[in-house]
């Protein structure tokens, strides 16, 4: 069995945040060694972004760190100074991916452009990964989560009636941009497997997560509808269709195609599905609080969320529940699939994050505990680039490295 | 012309509705041909009645339908029925004929058509084959049936996202597809490449809820090494104060509102600047960076002060010119007419025969230094590509191809009709709370320099 399904490939790793890192996990999840460089001293800034471990600051603690670097090597090298950008040059002649989300500009002007690490590289593959790309005229704005969700359409696609647009629940602009970022990258990589050609490429963080839209513009383009109605999703369910509580909690139910007669059999009345009210949907809509009074509340009294959704799906409705963080790590069929792993890190300790997304038959998924900064120097920079061992420490004196 | 990545490459496609059928659109968008699995029996009507042009479904409803035209675009359509000895038997033979195959039904579906891997295989030794479903291929709720809320919902995304007063709520863009979808298709190409270099193809098992939870990693660690467990906490984060959604001046139709997030010491200077330096922002409770999160809430009403003035552009421009990150929140209309995405050519018109020139992102929207984009074809119609997959690729001939037709074997027409609802005026949805423009053609035809609209 192979290492993985990329364990042919090395990728040099530029990135300072979220998002470029993300694309450089798939990678290393998928076997390809990933060697990231961090300026000496702070290292990459997404190591001071936290929770850190007892909410004490340490850079080798973050969680978005150590969640995005598991199983990556660490340099360190100060691309400030001539020698690191020459270092830095030489390394990527021996790469096959460079990742970087530098502000556009920034790495060009100082030597380690596209041109520059291609030209002796022909069969590289560069990508940029910036906020809105290397052109147009947004080109040089700041970029957050929480203002990427609004100008690339996604918090607006999701506005609930009378209440403040929200942003979802950690970075999920950012990990769209990294997902988007390795489909780019991976595509390049298997046409050069075809070609023989490298390829730079000029990713928007903006146009990526305004991808992920459902269809909302082409449907514009199609009806004119700017905005559907949404009901606030606290609204309770109503005549077998929206959110209802369990003894722990909510459930949503989701009867599906052919529903009314799944959720008669549910109730434990297969008859029910002669009812008036199973059979007519505008009835039901008229007399929804008699329909949930008389059959959808009797059935949730007592029971808990995963005996109804459990019930409902061996009845073929989608219906599903929600899973707090806690109740993740015990859930039965994440356990069975043992889909969280857990790594020990020197510093931060055993951590348990989320593991392979997919199983692939013939080339596993892994992982590793995130590196500390600079540890493979000696690895890369020596055994590997073939710097001695009085260069290294010279370059050490020099804060270089 | 240079090639698109994936050109050389056919993919026999059984997914459905949404979340499979994303994954192989972005393999189609980079170039893949993709045939699209149908049956006349059962065509893809979750998506092929939604959102019809002009929201009249017209004579032929089933290729009116925006959100089935969104996420086919590129592909091919033909049609066999897999309940039907005959579909099975053309399948197989086109599974010799491809290099993936990609599916989003539950576990047991495939094997029941024969169609599961190792039977695969068995045909075509290098196949890659994709499972995308909501729980995955193994596992006590293997079989479990998922939508996207439930793909958000039970990973933990559902309860990281949410209000104050406890209203959790699941996105209403169908995002746990595009994330099911989007790992599906990266995971294919990677599988290709490892084909490429040892001929070895293989079985993919994707779960949308997993892909879903690995987007909460911070979540799970923070968990695990802390014990502190994440919850809704609206729009604010874990260390910058201003963080927020504010209102800003309506447009008359709706609200509008603009996104600020002040990074620092530094952001808190430009943004006192640009807001004139207004008194509050020299009191005592927001004199530092821990104490304007911890006072977030008495900001909102002074910032939305400023921003209620402006309109939600005039309010990011100020602050994005002077370097804090803010951004207004974009509605579908407004990203059609952004002047960035219009000048990197974000949006492509793609031309329909029955509802014609509709616009369309690109999915892979990567400029590429040597690979050309280039137009993609239209979404197909029903079965629009049945001669020539069936003819060109498995050499059936005129003959045999009729006899198939008559039979109702294939066909491009669904063999049943759901019934048509009536046109739905836009003053009708109006009434019932949406936005609707009325000269959207118009609009788009002007900005795009082409009519956009059913043809004349």
């Amino acid at each position: 069995m192979a290492d993985g399904a990329l364990d042919d490939l090395r990728v040099l790793d530029l990135s300072q945040g979220l998002a470029a890192s993300y694309c450089t996990k798939w990678f290393a999840d998928f076997g390809a060694d990933v060697v990231k460089i961090e300026p000496p001293g702070p290292g990459d800034p997404v190591r001071g972004l936290g929770p850190f471990k007892d909410d004490v600051p340490n850079p080798d603690t973050g969680a978005s760190f150590l969640y995005l670097n598991g199983g990556k090597k660490s340099v360190s090298l100060s691309l400030e100074s001539d020698t690191g950008r020459d270092i830095l040059r030489r390394l990527a002649a021996r790469f096959d991916v460079v990742v970087e989300d530098f502000v556009p500009g920034t790495l060009p002007g100082i030597g380690l452009g596209e041109a520059d690490l291609r030209a002796p590289n022909p069969k590289l593959i560069y990508l940029s990964l910036t906020n809105f790309g290397q052109t147009g005229p947004y080109r040089d704005y700041p970029v957050t989560e929480l203002t990427l969700g609004a100008i690339s359409g996604t918090l607006g696609d999701r506005v609930i009636k009378d209440r403040r647009p929200l942003k979802m629940g950690g970075y999920q602009g950012m990990y769209i941009g990294g997902r988007v970022a390795f489909i780019s990258a991976i595509a390049a990589i298997y046409n050069r497997d075809k070609t023989g050609e490298g390829q730079y490429i000029d990713l928007s963080l903006m146009e990526a997560a305004a991808g992920n839209d459902l269809a909302s513009p082409t449907t514009y383009s199609y009806t004119g509808v700017v905005h559907q109605v949404r009901r606030p999703p606290s609204a309770r369910g109503r005549g077998g269709q929206g959110r209802y509580e369990a003894a722990d909690g909510f459930v949503d139910v989701m009867p599906g195609v052919g529903g009314l007669k799944k959720l008669a059999a549910m109730l434990g009345d297969p008859e029910l599905a002669q009812h008036e009210l199973f059979k007519n949907h505008t009835l039901r809509a008229q007399r929804a609080e008699e329909f949930d009074k008389q059959f959808m509340e009797p059935y949730f009294q007592g029971k808990t969320r995963a005996e109804i959704v459990e019930s409902a799906q061996e009845h073929g409705m989608p219906f599903s529940y929600t899973l707090r963080p806690a109740e993740l790590l015990e859930e039965p069929h994440l356990k069975a699939r043992n889909y969280f792993v857990e790594t020990d890190h020197p510093v931060a300790g055993k951590v348990t994050a989320p593991g392979a997304p997919m199983r692939l038959s013939e080339t596993p998924w892994r992982t590793g505990p995130a590196p500390q900064q600079g540890e493979s120097n000696q690895a890369v920079l020596g055994d590997d680039l073939g710097l001695s061992s009085t260069e290294l420490t010279r370059l050490r004196e020099q804060r270089v490295i | 012309m240079a090639k698109l990545p994936l050109e050389g490459i056919r993919v026999l496609d059984l997914t459905r509705a949404y979340a499979g059928t994303i994954g192989t659109m972005y393999l189609a968008d980079l170039g893949a041909e993709v045939i699209k699995v149908e049956a006349v029996t059962r065509p893809d009507i979750p998506t092929r009645e939604i959102n019809f042009a002009e929201l009249d479904p017209g004579d032929l409803p089933w290729e009116r339908a925006a959100y089935f035209h969104r996420l086919n675009v590129g592909k091919r359509d033909i049609t066999l029925d897999l309940t039907s000895e005959t579909g099975i038997e053309l399948f197989r033979k086109l599974v010799l004929h491809c290099d993936v195959v990609a599916e989003n039904y539950n576990a047991a579906t495939m094997r029941r058509f024969g169609l599961h891997y190792e039977a695969l295989k068995e045909l075509n030794p290098g196949i890659i084959m994709a499972s995308m479903s909501g729980f995955g291929a193994e596992g006590p709720r293997r079989l479990w049936a998922a939508y996207y809320p439930a793909m958000e919902s039970m990973a933990g995304l559902t309860a990281i996202t949410g209000y104050d007063d406890g209203e959790l709520v699941q996105s209403s863009t169908g995002y746990g597809d595009w994330i099911l979808g989007t790992a599906g298709a990266l995971s294919i190409i990677s599988a290709l490449h490892y084909r490429e270099r040892t001929g070895k193809g293989q079985y993919i098992d994707v779960s949308g809820r997993e892909a879903a939870l690995a987007t909460i990693g911070e979540a799970m660690i923070d968990l695990t090494m802390n014990s502190r467990e994440w919850g809704p906490v609206e729009n604010r984060d874990s260390s910058m104060a201003p963080h927020d959604v504010y209102k800003c001046k309506d447009d008359g139709a709706e609200d509008r509102w603009v996104a600020i997030a002040v990074r620092g010491e530094s952001d808190w200077g430009a943004f006192c600047n640009v807001l004139d330096s207004p008194a509050w922002t020299n009191e005592d409770r927001f004199s530092d960076t821990l104490k304007r999160w911890e006072n977030q809430d008495e900001m909102r009403p002074l910032i939305e002060e400023w921003t209620s003035q402006r309109s939600h552009w005039e309010a990011a421009q100020a602050l994005l010119d002077a370097g804090v990150p803010a951004g207004p929140v974009l509605d579908p209309r407004e990203m059609l007419f952004d002047e960035h995405l219009r000048a990197r050519d974000y949006f492509e018109v793609i031309d329909h025969p029955v509802v014609g020139a509709r616009i369309f992102p690109r999915q892979v929207p990567a400029h590429y230094s040597s690979i050309p984009r280039q137009a993609r074809s239209h979404t197909p119609t029903l079965g629009e590509h049945n001669r020539e997959v069936l003819g060109g690729v498995l050499g059936l001939s005129d003959a045999e191809l009729n006899v198939l037709e008559e039979e109702g074997a294939i066909g491009t027409r669904p063999k049943r009709e759901s019934r048509r609802p009536p046109p739905i005026p836009p003053s009708e949805l109006r009434k019932r709370g949406a936005v609707v423009d009325e000269d959207y053609r118009e609009k788009l035809s002007s900005e795009y320099g082409q009519r956009i609209g059913p043809p004349e």
